[in-house]
């Protein structure tokens, strides 16, 4: 092995039942460097990196760390040997501080059993300045931010001296500022010999801040290169292994009359005097950073949160909704931010997570009639071009974009009028998104009304006809996205 | 393919091989074990619990448990032993069935309406449902005697006694609402994911009320056969009933985690308790064991639930 590469991992195959989620892969990083893994959802890069911590055992291969040949067989093992790996879903206890979280598993011990908070505190204090970090060691993990939770995990990866850093798609949560943030402590760790492993679906970012870049398809290796020798739509034809015209589709809406209108708005400790409308056949973006509000809005016009007063009207007649079964009879739908929380029961099967909405549709009186349900779910499945084994199949198994479809799927089997898309195309790679974006004009020449929460404002460029910003609970500007519009234009509302 | 099926059934109902092991063995150890007398007893021993095990059934798997269920028989008991004295059967009857539905409503909407967790309210409500019984009886037993009432809770219309065939038909209601009704379905969703299903559209509160409007019910019925087959009303009647009939219900293979499970299961798990009890019988060993081995069953299947859910996670 040549002393350049850190970590090599050299004709990876794996296998989960009949499926090779790996097929020789050979996965090579140099020391000091930010590595982007690259390809769409079920490419492998979650594989890869679970066998990299010791969670899957590999079929066929070798890693090679320092070009010595080392057996990964459990996440002691990854530590013991440098590797720390920070996954989309976060693993902190909410209700323990940032410092107890950070040393969860690892406290110092003094000769009598007690533990060394003063001692840990000071390490957890400096090592967070260090990388330019300010975080009060005893707020509860509950009530940190996303960006901050994810700093309390980064920290304590790199607390134990882990070498090699994986990030698995750490900026989906996170807003352009506390990217920013991330960035900058990414390049004093990169600045400090620490090797990064980086994971994304956002293209820019691999462009902004890696310095060689693997693609993955289908289980296999496809390129490793340096990100100065590639550029992006031949990146995506890379990914999805054809070429793709483009990543967004035209838009081209007809809205016709005013189909939601809210009207000075307020909830009890958070929206202020929130007004704007949504015209039938439009689709309008809402953009801000993380908890400016955003999500609040879609609660309350949904009723999963109460109005302390402000009017909303649908067709020009006032409505009173407070709560979801109100917001429901109204023709309006929410997909939630969280799928997983929120929008899917995991351990449902799909066709029962896509009637759930509406249960009177496949019901003569009480009673459920299986056979029509499993009609009806089909429909919307093939409508969607989602990807399943079968209709009795756990939603939990399926891949990020296509559960996101089944989300979307379970509110157009309601039939809803207004649909709320709250960050409807996080985590999804990049053929996933075209077609969730597609779905999404062809609601909208239904004559149907899409409001479209968002944190990538090119999606939000592209896509809506109108955009709303919020900034702390408050709608700073209620725009046309004309011709002229550009993201600075929007973060500049954005951040107040 | 086939062969998978059957597979993975037993893998999911494997309390039908337990109970197929326990018979087997109770027949070689004592003779005319399989007889008809004997299996009416095994019946017996359980019948009127698991009415109030099916409710159990569709309240675990929408994510909530009732401890009040045993102290609620003691005092409907109780109410009914009285009412039988000076009312007509069927006012006294009707009157304990809605002492039972106001009962469970009260948890309910604790629960449902108010955000207490189901431990909390219906350990509360044990305690006075409790007291309540103790007062009014003023510690003792209360007597009655009704001769038909007792000839139908105590008899044998078809093969297997009366109260096994309202346990079975219990049941098969219980199957029939979870399986193919909207309640059933919504009942699923909450227990599986209580945020899921509040968004979308599910009246959760509604659900988790009427669950223990069902158990209220059930109990309900199963305290008035058992005062009418035991000629009294006793605060003490439901003692074990909680635990026999939450042992029954997870023992059949429904998850406390909520979400998954159906009446189907909770018959074995029943059943096997049934076959437990009556084993004890049997062998003549004291009937406080009883209570020691049902809390022994019970925390073994919650461990090896624990661990197979632990295994699956890894794969």
């Amino acid at each position: 092995m040549s002393e350049e590469y850190i970590l090599s991992m050299e004709g990876i195959s794996k296998h989960f039942g009949n499926v090779a989620a790996l097929d020789k892969v050979d996965f090579r990083v140099k020391k000091g460097e930010i590595h982007a893994l690259l390809g769409e959802n079920g490419a492998g890069k979650s594989t890869l990196m679970k066998i990299l911590n010791g969670v899957h055992q590999i079929d066929e291969g070798h890693i090679y760390l320092r070009g010595k040949e080392v057996v990964i067989n459990n996440r002691q093992d990854a530590f013991e040997n440098g590797i720390g790996l920070v996954f989309q879903e976060l693993n902190l206890v909410p209700s323990l501080t940032a410092l107890e979280n950070a040393f969860l598993g690892h406290l110092e011990i003094n000769s009598i059993g007690g533990v060394k908070w003063k001692n840990m505190r000071k390490r957890f204090v400096d090592f967070t300045e260090s990388i330019g970090l300010s975080m009060n060691p005893d707020t509860p993990v509950s009530e940190l931010s996303i960006a901050q939770k994810q700093m309390v995990e980064i920290s304590r990866v790199l607390m134990l001296d882990s070498e090699i850093l994986v990030l698995d798609e750490p900026t989906a949560t996170l807003t352009s500022d506390e990217i920013n943030r991330l960035f900058d402590i990414m390049e004093g760790l990169k600045a400090k010999g620490i090797t990064i492993i980086y994971i994304s679906h956002r293209l820019d970012e691999v462009f902004r801040i890696c310095d060689r870049l693997t693609v993955l398809r289908d289980g296999k290796h496809i390129c490793t290169m340096d990100v100065k020798d590639t550029t992006r739509p031949m990146l995506i034809e890379k990914m999805v292994g054809r070429p793709m015209s483009a990543e967004f589709p035209p838009r081209d809406h007809q809205p016709g009359e005013v189909m939601l209108e809210a009207d000075k708005l307020f909830t009890k400790d958070f929206l202020k005097d929130i007004s704007f409308n949504v015209r039938k056949g439009e689709i309008l973006g809402v953009a801000g950073l993380l908890g400016s509000g955003r999500t609040e809005v879609a609660r309350a016009l949904f009723g999963a949160d109460k109005l302390e007063s402000g009017t909303i009207r649908i067709n020009g007649k006032i409505v009173k909704i407070s709560s979801v079964t109100d917001g429901k009879r109204n023709s309006i739908a929410l997909v939630p931010e969280d799928r997983k929380e929120q929008g899917l029961s995991t351990a449902f099967s799909i066709s029962k997570n896509i009637t759930i909405t509406d249960l009177k549709k496949i019901s003569s009186g009480i009673i459920i009639n299986h056979k029509k349900e499993e009609e009806k779910s089909l429909e919307l499945v093939k409508e969607l071009n989602i990807k399943i084994g079968s209709l009795g199949q756990k939603v939990g198994e399926l891949s990020g974009g296509n559960m996101q479809k089944v989300v979307l799927a379970k509110w157009l089997f309601d039939e809803a009028d207004i649909l709320i898309l709250d960050e409807p195309t996080r985590g999804i790679d990049v053929g996933a998104k075209l077609e969730i974006y597609n779905i999404m004009n062809n609601l909208v020449s239904q004559g149907k009304s899409v409001i479209m929460i968002s944190s990538e404002l090119p999606e939000i460029l592209a896509m809506s006809d109108r955009i709303i910003v919020m900034y702390e609970g408050k709608l700073k500007a209620f725009i046309d996205n004309h011709e002229g519009l550009n993201a600075e234009d929007v973060m500049g509302f954005a951040i107040g | 393919m086939k062969t998978n099926k059957i597979k993975r059934f037993f893998q999911d109902n494997y309390i039908i091989l337990v109970v197929a092991i326990a018979l087997i063995i109770m027949s070689i150890v004592k003779k005319n074990y399989l007889s008809l007398h004997n299996i009416s007893n095994i019946f017996s021993q359980v019948a009127i619990f698991g009415i109030v095990a099916s409710a159990m059934t569709i309240s675990i798997i929408g994510g909530e448990f009732d401890l009040s269920v045993g102290s609620m028989m003691g005092m409907i008991s109780i109410f009914f032993a009285k009412l039988v004295q000076t009312q007509s059967v069927v006012t006294a009857i009707l009157i304990c069935i809605a002492i039972g539905v106001v009962c469970g409503a009260i948890n309910g909407v604790f629960v449902g309406y108010v955000h207490i967790n189901s431990f909390i309210t219906t350990l509360s409500t044990m305690m006075i449902f409790k007291g309540i019984a103790l007062t009014v009886c003023n510690s003792s037993p209360i007597s009655f005697f009704q001769e038909s009432l007792f000839e139908f809770a105590s008899g044998t219309g078809f093969v297997l006694p009366n109260t096994a065939w309202i346990f079975i038909i219990t049941l098969i209601i219980a199957g029939i609402v979870l399986r193919f009704t909207k309640f059933g379905r919504a009942v699923y969703a909450t227990g599986g994911s209580y945020e899921v299903a509040k968004m979308a559209g599910i009246n959760v509160a509604g659900v988790k009320t009427m669950l223990f409007i069902i158990l209220g019910f059930c109990t309900a019925v199963s305290s008035i056969l058992l005062a009418c087959k035991m000629n009294s009303g006793n605060a003490l009647y439901g003692d074990t009933l909680t635990m026999t009939a939450v042992t029954g219900v997870v023992l059949g293979g429904t998850s406390l985690s909520g979400g998954k499970g159906d009446a189907f299961k909770t018959f074995w798990g029943m059943l096997f308790m049934g076959i437990l009890f009556n084993a004890l019988l049997k062998l003549q060993i004291d009937g406080n064991w009883q209570n020691v081995i049902t809390g022994a069953i019970l925390i073994a299947v919650i461990t090896i639930d624990a661990l197979m859910q632990r295994k699956r996670k890894q794969k």
